[in-house]
């Protein structure tokens, strides 16, 4: 168990944690089940690896405008969907995301399953010289810390604006679609408004965890982006927490450590079997905590109680 | 069937409303007017068709045919966050409140025309946001004391007993600053001391904000000793709508209620 495993993982968790942050948005503070979030996600990292790689754009000039491509994706998807009922959504996000999915796996411009490789240079360029001042800590040998640091900076930013417009009016209309949007309605807010913005949100940080994901395999292929990523994201926001962006950092760091740290257990199957007995145990853990501990690590009970 | 006087300043105009759901005709053609400053009771058996009028009004259902007018323009078919923008607010026959958040920040949420609802706003004019926050709460807690919900409102809505909960849904429908309210039995489940002074204070407010309102209530007593007029429905249709001691006397109510006596 090194250094660099774990930092490796930490690389994981951080890009699960931002992901997971759009899902808290939505689920936990406006009531959108959002399953489609790994759509976001992948329309986020390809548009950022093909306008670097096709249409020869900077890395750093592609990444605000694959954001704005995932959030133009984010009202396309909404504006229709929204006006359905809450499980209907639910339904149509996951077959945006499989229509994304299987469009860019088939699809000549994304690559097919081949993928698209060439878009990091600019990226480890500035890591390389990262590590260099990071070499006079002592810390130079440790090839992922600059995508770590980068990875959980970026969480932090993220964090700290959504926190600030939880505490806000914008907030608190958010939190009151959440309860029953047709009081909501009744008060004057325009209900699908503060929907389509908090769909938005998520899809820009969804497109924000595409990019350090594609940093972090150097290339991008469709089966990335499955909807497995969104559920593991559910686990984490579970484990996490219902309504709290903190509980996302924590949940995304013990779900990577167990999934990871179990791989080190040395039992008498084969590791195939293994790999399953992992996941096996995390639904699990899972199980168990929402009996114990049905609001979350952070989550608040309260709140959890008072919920129909 | 609308009396002298009565349509003088309407500030609500019903005019011909139908609402078919599937076979059944909810509401059938129902016409009446509510005078601006009034407070008018609409009555009826179960199923008269009361609460789907009140959808209709507030944009929660659209009408298969006929007009609704606020204070000279037409609202028909406007969405609800439109309709309640217009100063026409609504409370719910069960109580709708925001359970998971505190009885300030439900009061708070209601106000109208705040800067920090709009990301663009909280990105550029914080100082705006703060401003409006500091009057909405001061705002919101005056309205909580006159409803003596005040040592509650660090409280989550959920905990609430049902009473309060029909005190606060009030509170909060006044925070939008309406012209006209719609209550949909705001004394259901409340206890008479309680529901006394929700409507002592909706006298009130008649006099000092010249509101409207419009109430379903199935206490007779409460409809004849405080409502100025009376609009009675039954099946889908208004049958009468006038002074209470004349809607009282009036032999179509009296059959609609109980029924039709012998021959």
């Amino acid at each position: 168990m090194s250094v660099e495993f774990w930092i490796g993982v930490g690389v994981i968790a951080g890009i699960y944690a931002i992901f997971v942050l759009g899902l808290q948005i939505n689920v936990g503070f406006t009531g959108l089940l959002n399953l489609g979030q790994a759509g976001f996600m992948s329309i986020g990292a390809y548009a950022m690896g093909m306008l670097v790689v096709d249409a020869g754009w900077s890395l750093w000039a592609a990444m605000p405008v694959a954001i704005a491509i995932a959030v133009t994706a984010g009202l396309l998807v909404g504006l229709p969907s929204l006006r359905l009922r809450a499980d209907y959504f639910a339904i149509a996000t996951i077959a945006f995301a499989e229509i994304v999915r299987y469009t860019f796996q088939n699809a000549g411009f994304a690559g097919g399953n081949q993928g698209i490789i060439g878009y990091d240079a600019e990226w480890r360029a500035l890591a390389a010289w990262l590590l260099h001042q990071l070499a006079h800590l002592g810390l130079g040998g440790i090839t992922q810390l600059p995508l770590f640091l980068a990875v959980w900076f970026c969480f932090g930013l993220c964090l700290m604006v959504l926190r600030l417009l939880a505490a806000s009016p914008w907030g608190r209309v958010l939190r009151a679609i959440r309860e029953d949007e047709d009081a909501a309605a009744a008060l004057g807010k325009n209900v699908l408004v503060f929907k389509l913005q908090s769909l938005a949100i998520a899809a820009a940080l969804a497109a924000i965890a595409g990019f350090f994901l594609a940093l972090n395999v150097t290339y991008l292929y469709p089966s990335e982006f499955d909807p497995t990523f969104t559920f593991l994201g559910y686990a984490v926001l579970v484990l996490g927490g219902y309504a709290s962006y903190g509980g996302v950092a924590l949940g995304a760091v013990l779900l990577w450590s167990l999934m990871e740290g179990l791989r080190f257990l040395h039992l008498p199957i084969s590791d195939g079997q293994q790999g399953s007995l992992r996941f096996v145990l995390i639904g699990l853990a899972l199980i168990l905590l929402s009996m114990l501990r049905p609001q979350g690590l952070l989550g608040r009970k309260a709140e959890m109680r008072l919920r129909r | 069937m609308t009396e002298a006087g009565f349509a003088a300043d309407p500030i609500l105009a019903i005019d011909d409303l139908d609402k078919r759901f599937g076979g059944l005709r909810a509401v059938a053609g129902a016409s009446f007017s509510v005078r601006r400053g009034s407070l008018t009771a609409l009555i009826g058996p179960n199923g008269a068709g009361k609460t789907t009028l009140f959808d209709l009004v507030t944009g929660f259902t659209s009408p298969d045919r006929g007009t609704i007018r606020f204070d000279g323009g037409a609202i028909t078919g406007l969405p609800p966050h439109r309709i309640t923008r217009l100063g026409l607010v609504r409370t719910f026959q069960l109580t709708r409140v925001f359970a998971a958040m505190t009885v300030l920040d439900n009061m708070m949420l209601a106000s109208p025309n705040q800067p920090g609802e709009s990301l663009w706003h909280l990105a550029v004019q914080q100082q705006a946001n703060r401003r409006s926050e500091t009057a909405v709460r001061e705002r919101a807690l005056a309205l909580l004391r006159r409803f003596d919900l005040e040592n509650k409102s660090a409280d989550y809505a959920g905990t609430l007993s049902g009473g309060q909960r029909k005190l606060l849904e009030l509170a909060r429908a006044l925070m939008t600053a309406p012209r006209m309210v719609l209550l949909d039995e705001p004394m259901a489940g409340v206890n008479r001391v309680l529901g006394r002074r929700l409507l002592d204070y909706v006298a009130d407010l008649r006099r000092t904000d010249d509101m409207t309102f419009l109430f379903v209530e199935h206490d007779m007593d409460v409809v004849m000793t405080r409502a100025d007029h009376v609009v009675v429905m039954a099946d889908g249709v208004v049958i009468a709508a006038d002074k209470p001691d004349v809607v009282r006397a009036d032999p179509r109510v009296i059959t609609a209620y109980l029924g039709r006596a012998p021959q």
